[in-house]
């Protein structure tokens, strides 16, 4: 039988995973980050079951670990307070392919929030509720937010078109 | 095709689509010509979501240590302790008898040199008994 950390909490790996990469741009660092994250949920994995919503707490988690990745490998860089992890700004290395470029070109005109809810429904496909679960935001947010980014979208589709 | 594309792309840019529509929106996306950018767009998502870690077990409780198996450890620990310095009393008591014991045999050993060139003195205990050794006083009687 799966401990409900296997079963609530691993499974989230390859979501966190991507989230982590967005964030950071970097695969191993990407990975390096869920891996911490996870590790702090092992060992708090009996505090996590009796909360309601352990998936936000963990998306916080990862959040912050990727922060910390950021101010390591920007370390001459002062990072100012509330300073967002959308601010990272070169585009991943692997990038490569153009259709995966533009999402990422996209997806770097965007504030954090709008990043974070339209690679939630876009890439991972969760519904507004399970959104708002995952970073702890109402689900009237998550419309708004998400209603913003398919607007900056548009947006970008017509301008890219017109080049 | 084109119509039902159009219309989706608006719903959608309004916020207005289901899941169920979004991935209609894209699998028409995928097979009509035309759209190029919004194809191109949603290909690169598709690619973004294919992108995942590397393949890693999840952790056990197995792979802890839990409390009752701590407090065991610590006891086998203190036993095997406890028996080994116990042993080792008891080999320190032996070596030291049998120290004892040889340090007696080597004394001894050292008390009897010399004992065996003194057995002529053995004799001497009939220095003044030659009358006894040769029966004089009794002859003289007789």
């Amino acid at each position: 039988m799966k401990t409900f950390f296997e079963a609530s909490i691993w499974p989230l790996r390859g979501k966190l995973y991507r989230m982590a990469y967005l964030w950071l741009k970097d695969r191993d660092n990407a990975e390096d980050a869920v891996q911490e994250a996870l590790e702090k949920a092992w060992s708090k994995r009996e505090m996590l079951q009796k909360l309601d919503n352990p998936t936000g707490w963990l998306v916080r988690v990862l959040k912050n670990q990727s922060l910390q990745k950021i101010r390591e490998h920007k370390r001459w860089t002062v990072l100012r307070e509330g300073e967002e992890l959308s601010e990272v700004e070169e585009l991943p290395a692997e990038a490569d392919s153009p259709a995966l470029q533009l999402v990422f070109r996209f997806l770097k005109e965007l504030p954090e929030k709008q990043q974070e809810i339209f690679q939630l429904r876009e890439v991972e496909g969760l519904t507004y509720e399970e959104i708002s679960e995952y970073l702890g935001i109402s689900m009237e947010q998550v419309k708004v937010n998400l209603f913003r980014a398919r607007k900056s979208l548009q947006l970008f589709m017509l301008k890219n078109q017109k080049r | 095709m084109k119509e039902k594309i159009e219309a989706l792309l608006a719903k959608y840019y309004e916020g207005d689509t289901t899941l169920a529509e979004e991935k209609e929106l894209k699998s028409l996306l995928l097979r009509s010509g035309g759209f190029e950018e919004e194809r191109r767009f949603f290909l690169g998502l598709d690619a973004l979501r294919a992108i995942e870690p590397s393949a890693k077990p999840p952790p056990r409780s197995g792979a802890t240590i839990r409390l009752w198996q701590k407090v065991a450890a610590v006891l086998v620990l203190c036993g095997g302790l406890s028996w080994w310095f116990i042993d080792q009393q008891i080999k320190k008591e032996e070596r030291a008898y049998s120290q004892v014991m040889q340090a007696f045999d080597m004394i001894q050993q050292n008390m009897r040199k010399g004992t065996t060139s003194l057995g002529a003195l053995k004799e001497m205990r009939h220095l003044n008994k030659t009358d006894e050794l040769f029966n004089i006083n009794n002859q003289e009687e007789q």
